[in-house]
């Protein structure tokens, strides 16, 4: 078996970047042996050098504060979207417990883990209201969940002051190990 | 109540597969979105700034692919392939603003000259000739070998990878990369010479 000068230029990249399996390195080996056209254009490939292209450098302190913003509101919409089809169709089991007192919490975690932590609050507030609302008052439920979703809006607004946290560490310790 | 915390505590995201960040999903699903953030912000900004070339529009995007990440139900599914998505989504929606920046370009050339230098800041990331020069030429390339040459050479994506990014086969992988380094060679070796 051999590759033609079609299979073998369409193999040129995968050839230099060592990506052909050695079957076929093999047999692309052998054709540029007989084939000095495909040699020759093989070897001004490898020429080719593609120098790191410079882009602002984003290790500034700082840098992604913008977005951890811009995901925190995101998230609270989002959530909102989360919310409501869960009441469109509760789901069996649900979230163990709401924790009202955490929301007093000194919360100093960078804008995204601020506002996932923020956001796993609203959605356990949240699913206990959807089970309040099996259970009978719909109307207080739904009052509830408003206003932790005030709550929680207010927390993603103030809880991107301190980056100099490790994050995971923080969620690490927080109280919502494996609540949901 | 508690979880196990076994793989909790890494300082660095880069380290975590995605078979890690999904099984610290189960656990602690706020964690593992931001692990996600973290660990693939950077390289995705890279990316979109080699297509927008701006880096303001690259941090938009980045943002908005995030934002549509944690929208999508299946980003912690068994088979979801995140990085994939990840880096297809930001190229989507790069290709998507560059060409509505040239749709306004062409619209641009009836408007005074000095708003539009004030406006033109497309090149204020790069520097230096020869990587102006290579940039240059894979400018000029169609935005399927545009895409294929930055995920290979630029954000070093594996082949299977870039299969996975662009839904291909391996195969097309391989033609189209060897296609887009036999365009560069026309369109490189012409200025060198000279
Ligand atoms: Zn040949």
């Amino acid at each position: 078996m051999q590759l033609d000068c079609d299979e073998v230029e369409s193999r040129m990249a995968a050839w230099i970047d060592a990506e052909l399996s050695p079957g076929e390195a093999e047999l692309f080996a052998q054709h540029l042996e007989r084939c000095p056209d495909c040699a020759l254009m093989t070897r001004r490939m490898e020429a080719q050098v593609f120098p790191p292209i410079a882009v602002v450098d984003t290790a500034v302190p700082g840098f992604w504060d913008a977005m951890d913003e811009g995901l925190a509101m995101a998230g609270s919409s989002a959530l909102r979207g989360t919310l409501r089809s869960a009441q469109d169709s509760p789901q069996p089991g649900g979230v163990a417990a709401t924790a009202p007192g955490l929301l007093r919490r000194n919360l100093r975690l960078p804008g995204v883990a601020a506002f996932l932590y923020a956001a796993l609050l609203v959605l356990a507030v949240g699913l206990a209201a959807v089970q309040s609302v099996r259970a009978a008052n719909a109307d207080a439920a739904r009052l509830a969940m408003e206003q932790s979703l005030e709550r929680q809006q207010r927390l993603s607004a103030t809880a991107s002051l301190d980056v100099s946290v490790e994050p995971v560490g923080l969620v690490a310790q927080g109280p919502f190990r494996g609540s949901l | 109540m508690s979880a196990s915390l076994s793989l909790v505590a890494p300082q660095a995201p880069a380290q975590w597969t995605e078979d890690d960040i999904k099984a610290l999903h189960r656990e602690q699903p706020q964690a593992a979105m931001e692990m996600v953030v973290r660990k693939f912000r950077g390289r995705l900004f890279y990316h979109a700034s080699c297509i927008t070339k701006d880096s303001q529009e690259a941090y938009d995007v980045v943002q908005e692919v995030f934002i549509r990440a944690m929208r999508e139900r299946r980003f912690y599914d068994a088979e979801f392939r995140q990085k994939a998505w990840l880096y297809r989504v930001t190229s989507n929606l790069c290709f998507n603003l560059v060409r509505n920046r040239k749709r306004r370009g062409a619209i641009l050339e009836t408007v005074p000259r000095k708003e539009r230098d004030e406006g033109d800041q497309l090149d204020r990331v790069f520097r230096g000739e020869q990587r102006e020069e290579i940039l240059a030429a894979i400018d000029q390339m169609t935005d399927a070998h545009k895409e294929i040459l930055l995920l290979r050479y630029y954000d070093d994506l594996s082949y299977a990878e870039i299969a996975a990014v662009l839904d291909v086969k391996l195969g097309t992988v391989m033609s189209r990369l060897s296609r887009a380094r036999r365009r560069l060679v026309d369109v490189l070796e012409p200025i060198r010479a000279d």
